[in-house]
């Protein structure tokens, strides 16, 4: 749902311990980070591992690792989800090729004990911004 | 020709405005705004989840500044939407005491923003349904357990739970159905659009083929069959090439157009709390072709149903060509003109 939307246009930032980008959440009412099932990013074709990515919405920032136990935080409908990612770093060009899957628990439609779950993927290409601390 | 005196109430549910709102183009305040201001209720149904940050806990002065907004906007309260979270953790399912107190939280944000009616979801079971009745007698709402696809009146939970109505008779509890699962064929702006998006003609014509087999029957009876069709669909994506584009016309083909008759409503009617006029496309004759209006109507009619029907556009989830505010005007102009035809005042 709203795939178009899912990588929010030159949102990659170049950081000092990284880099970031924000992500709109493709279902059309907030879910506990706990259903947030997969982030799977790839800028320039480097994967970011699992352990060095942080997710960050509404003022609360979780290892992506430990998500699962935040039933009582939501990305609500309306924020960005900042996913950022540690310790590596952009090539310098002008350009950069962001790739994102987002992957969902739908907590209300469980089939068989277990609820469905909706994946949605995008590609972008942007330029990278520089962190101004 | 029936003639009755009484019919039910028009509406609109926001998430007919799903894009507008997910888009921020309009804020929740500004859609309660545009729906007064075009005509499109009274009644005025919310998904808690989807309008309100922090959701079921509400921000100091919420509830009064929505009260004033929806006075303002010279509407009424139809429903809250209120979700069955059931799998909120990813390795089970909550347990019946979890799950009351999840949809109490929601039964106490109803009440204290003063809805009548709250939508409830299948993870309810008939005895978690008894148990949540005391509560919406205190809060004085009423339960309605939505109907809605791949489930139908035929699905051994939902005749279980008519059962269970039948046996405690409150008038606090009650169904809401869906129009989708009802449907008597593929949404024909759906197929348009996705072949307009690239998609195979084959994979079309298969997809459509496959939808009327199903439509066929037998009917979903449990999650088994559900399963069945869901990778029967996966099955024609990946056979046909589909990729990413065809992923969600694939999975809406079992999990929104449900394979009822319009006519088997009937025996639900008269637990009927609210209905979700849920609908898709208008075509040029003003109808709405794979949602038969004048039978859902006139059914409804008959069962001297007075509550709200909440016009409910999906439509959004593939066309983002036309308006939503003039789709959901479109459905209740249709409406109104089929009232009118069944109902003498």
């Amino acid at each position: 749902m709203f795939r178009d939307r899912l990588i929010v246009d030159d949102s990659l930032v170049a950081e000092d311990a990284g880099y970031s980008i924000r992500a709109r959440m493709p279902w059309y009412r907030a879910l506990p980070l706990s259903c947030l099932v997969e982030i799977t990013l790839a800028v320039d074709g480097a994967t970011a591992p699992a352990a060095a990515i942080t997710v960050e919405t509404d003022g609360v920032a979780l290892p992506l690792g430990s998500t699962a136990e935040a039933t009582d935080r939501s990305w609500f409908v309306l924020d960005d989800l900042v996913i950022r990612v540690a310790g590596a770093h952009l090539t310098a060009r002008a350009d950069h090729d962001v790739d994102l899957t987002v992957g969902l628990r739908l907590p209300y439609l469980p089939i068989k004990g277990e609820p469905l779950t909706m994946r949605e993927h995008l590609r972008k290409t942007m330029p990278a911004k520089e962190f101004q601390s | 020709m029936t003639i009755a005196l009484a019919r039910p109430k028009l509406g609109v549910t926001l998430y007919s405005f799903t894009p507008y709102f997910h888009g921020r183009q309009y804020s929740f305040w500004e859609l309660i705004r545009i729906v007064g201001e075009r005509g499109l209720g009274p009644g005025l149904e919310v998904v808690g989840f989807q309008s309100i940050r922090g959701f079921p806990r509400l921000p100091d002065g919420f509830a009064t500044q929505f009260r004033n907004a929806v006075q303002s906007a010279g509407l009424e309260l139809s429903a809250l939407g209120a979700n069955a979270d059931a799998g909120l953790h990813p390795d089970r399912l909550l347990d019946d005491d979890e799950l009351e107190a999840y949809m109490l939280a929601q039964l106490e944000t109803a009440h204290a923003l003063g809805f009548p009616t709250v939508r409830v979801q299948y993870s309810v079971t008939p005895d978690l349904m008894e148990r949540l009745l005391p509560h919406a007698e205190r809060l004085d709402v009423v339960l309605g357990m939505e109907i809605h696809a791949p489930h139908s009146v035929h699905h051994p939970d939902m005749l279980a739970l008519l059962e269970r109505y039948e046996k405690l008779g409150s008038p606090h509890l009650g169904f809401i159905p869906d129009w989708g699962s009802s449907l008597t064929r593929v949404p024909p702006s759906m197929l348009a659009t996705y072949r307009d998006l690239g998609l195979s003609d084959e994979l079309l014509e298969h997809f459509e083929e496959q939808w009327k087999e199903f439509h066929r029957g037998p009917i979903v009876q449990n999650d088994d069959d559900q399963i069945a069709q869901l990778v029967r669909m996966a099955e024609l994506g990946r056979e046909f090439d589909g990729g990413d584009l065809a992923q969600n016309l694939l999975m809406q083909g079992v999990g929104l157009f449900g394979h009822q008759k319009p006519e088997d409503w009937k025996p639900f009617l008269p637990w009927a709390v609210h209905v979700h006029g849920k609908f898709y496309d208008i075509d040029a004759d003003g109808n709405e072709p794979s949602i038969p209006h004048d039978i859902v109507l006139r059914d409804l009619v008959e069962a001297g149903y007075t509550r709200y029907i909440s016009t409910e556009w999906e439509g959004w989830h593939w066309n983002t060509k036309d308006d939503p505010f003039d789709m959901v005007a479109k459905q209740q102009s249709l409406a109104r003109r089929t009232l009118d035809s069944l109902v003498r005042s």
